[in-house]
């Protein structure tokens, strides 16, 4: 008896050798010692070359509360994902009313709006990088438009908004697909019910078809402040944080701290601030999307 | 009066695509001028087929160096994450044991965090203290690592969908826990690999940020670093810069023209599940 429960046993330690050792040595090593070490970095003023490091407390915090230029960055990241949510949503839902109210070529469309998505971050914002530059300023010279006729990445509240306007451009076709899946799920009969009740297009759209996907837009509203609040690589080749460091949004003005200004501990202690608000976001996102299920 | 609103919604959506498709089309069509006809007229089309950007891009951004890069690191990051995230999420669905939960809650509890929480010490850890900056497997092993959560969670759930009669009828037959696996688990996890692989690839295919921060040398840079570089330290070669990010997208749109129906299920699926 003994024998076989001892064989068992060992059996069970191979068993987790094989399968489960490999994923959590790479996970420790990945994951976790970097998150461990990575708190113990934001004790110290480490800048990433000096000898001696120094244990400075929670000074790095400190720093990260007072300092007005990263006040200044979480509104403007707050400002533009507040914008981002709103437009890239509108447009989703829009997009998806349209490809599925059964015109020709749905699928196409589709694949047309989505593609933004499978394109990096760096290259879209390079791309719409020479368009504000040198298409948009030709319109504006062309047709006499004022505002139009100076780039907008170089205007401050413009680059915002240039940041905002192709972030929206890229997220709506992607929120598009979960909003599709919402929509076809939509019983059929309830929408040739309303329609046989004399219902206009609109009004099958705001009361029948809105209220059944308001799962769908939890979701999307969830998913898409995450994604603009981490919003990184098109900071980065869009307007690289100027003009005069007016449009560094959080992600990047971490990644300006530690490896431009070389604060790793400052860099770090920034990092982990924007760790907990992202952690708060999807805790909202859990709770709600959660509650939104029971309810139904 | 029905058919008329069809083709007014029809005709609506099409030029609203056709407007979201310009930046796109602006920059194909510059890619065949000469630098000065863009900045003068970006909205003419080109009068004569010049491949002259192309070749000046092809050569200034290292790319196909930069391209064989790219494809070692995302073929490699995707089997060994797909190896690793399947067993372990067998072994998770399979074994009740206290210990994988344990893991298991602690996976998910980590994927909140954002990569900028590991940044900084990652390139202490690995760039400084092993000295392993410029090495295409230090960012194979970072993506499997940051990728493997993830995966787990979608191979664990997918698994506990396959009935364990399946594996009893295996033991029975005189299959170990690791034959099961093998040929009864595996083969039937297909439709869950598809959606893994196509999240993990095109995430790891974009990257630029994990990689941009250990691979530094010419010879080691992946497209979308190869393609920075390119923009960031030459000026006024506006147009092969243009041609350098067409042809940065062409291989990733190649293969959405292939497999688009999993590439917009991998990546929606990937992320609301995630």
């Amino acid at each position: 008896m003994m024998r076989r429960d001892f064989r068992k046993r060992f059996g069970d330690i191979l068993c987790f050798a094989g399968f489960g050792l490999p994923a959590l040595v790479i996970w420790i090593s990945v994951v976790l010692i970097p998150f461990i070490f990575g708190i113990w970095i934001t004790l110290t003023d480490w800048n990433g070359l000096a000898m001696q490091i120094h244990f400075v407390g929670f000074e790095n915090f400190h720093d990260v509360f007072s300092d007005p230029t990263m006040g200044t960055s979480f509104i403007k990241t707050v400002i533009y994902a507040f914008f981002t949510v709103i437009a890239s949503n509108i447009m989703g839902i829009l997009l998806a009313l349209a490809v599925t109210s059964g015109i020709k070529g749905q699928n196409l469309f589709r694949i047309g709006f989505f593609t933004p998505n499978i394109i990096g971050g760096i290259i879209l914002g390079y791309i719409w990088r020479f368009i504000f530059l040198y298409a948009f300023t030709a319109v504006g010279k062309g047709l006499e438009i004022e505002w139009m006729k100076t780039s907008w990445l170089t205007h401050p509240t413009r680059a915002l908004i240039a940041l905002i306007i192709v972030s929206s451009w890229q997220l709506s076709g992607y929120l598009m697909v979960i909003y599709i899946a919402g929509l076809t799920s939509v019983p059929k009969d309830l929408i040739d019910a309303a329609y046989a009740d004399g219902a206009s297009a609109l009004q099958i759209v705001s009361t029948v078809k809105l209220p059944l996907i308001r799962n769908s837009i939890a979701i999307c509203i969830f998913l898409s402040i995450s994604r603009a609040f981490m919003s990184f690589d098109m900071n980065l080749s869009l307007t690289a944080g100027g003009p005069y460091k007016s449009t560094e949004l959080i992600a990047y003005k971490i990644y300006q701290t530690a490896f431009t200004s070389m604060e790793f501990g400052k860099g770090q202690a920034q990092a982990i601030v924007f760790f907990v608000i992202v952690a708060i976001i999807s805790l909202l996102q859990v709770y709600f999307t959660r509650k939104g299920v029971d309810e139904q | 009066m029905k058919k008329l609103k069809k083709a007014i919604v029809f005709f609506l959506t099409l030029f609203v695509l056709i407007l979201f498709m310009g930046p796109f089309l602006i920059l194909i069509i510059n890619t065949f001028k000469p630098t000065a006809a863009f900045i003068k007229t970006p909205f003419a089309l080109p009068t004569k087929f010049m491949l002259d950007n192309y070749s000046l891009a092809i050569k200034r951004m290292n790319f196909w160096v930069a391209m064989i890069n790219t494809v070692i690191i995302t073929v490699n990051t995707v089997l060994i994450n797909m190896v690793i995230g399947s067993m372990t999420g067998y072994l998770f669905a399979r074994k009740k044991w206290k210990i994988n939960s344990i893991i298991f809650g602690m996976f998910l509890a980590f994927m909140v965090a954002p990569f900028q929480v590991y940044m900084i010490p990652m390139v202490q850890i690995y760039a400084g203290t092993f000295g392993l900056s410029n090495n295409l497997f230090l960012v194979i092993y970072i993506a499997v690592g940051l990728n493997l959560p993830f995966a787990v969670f979608l191979y664990k759930g997918f698994t506990e969908g396959i009935p364990t009669q399946l594996d009893e009828a295996a033991r029975i037959d005189g299959c170990s826990f690791g034959l099961t696996y093998l040929r009864i688990v595996l083969p039937l996890l297909k439709p869950i690999i598809v959606t893994v692989t196509v999240f993990v690839a095109l995430g790891v295919w974009n990257d630029y940020l994990m990689s941009s921060l250990f691979l530094t040398k010419s010879q080691d840079k992946t497209l979308a670093i190869a393609i920075k570089t390119f923009l960031t330290n030459h000026s006024a070669e506006y147009s092969p810069m243009m041609a350098g990010l067409l042809l940065g997208i062409l291989p990733i749109i190649a293969f959405y023209l292939f497999g688009q129906k999993y590439i917009i299920e991998g990546v929606v699926a990937g992320s609301v599940k995630g």
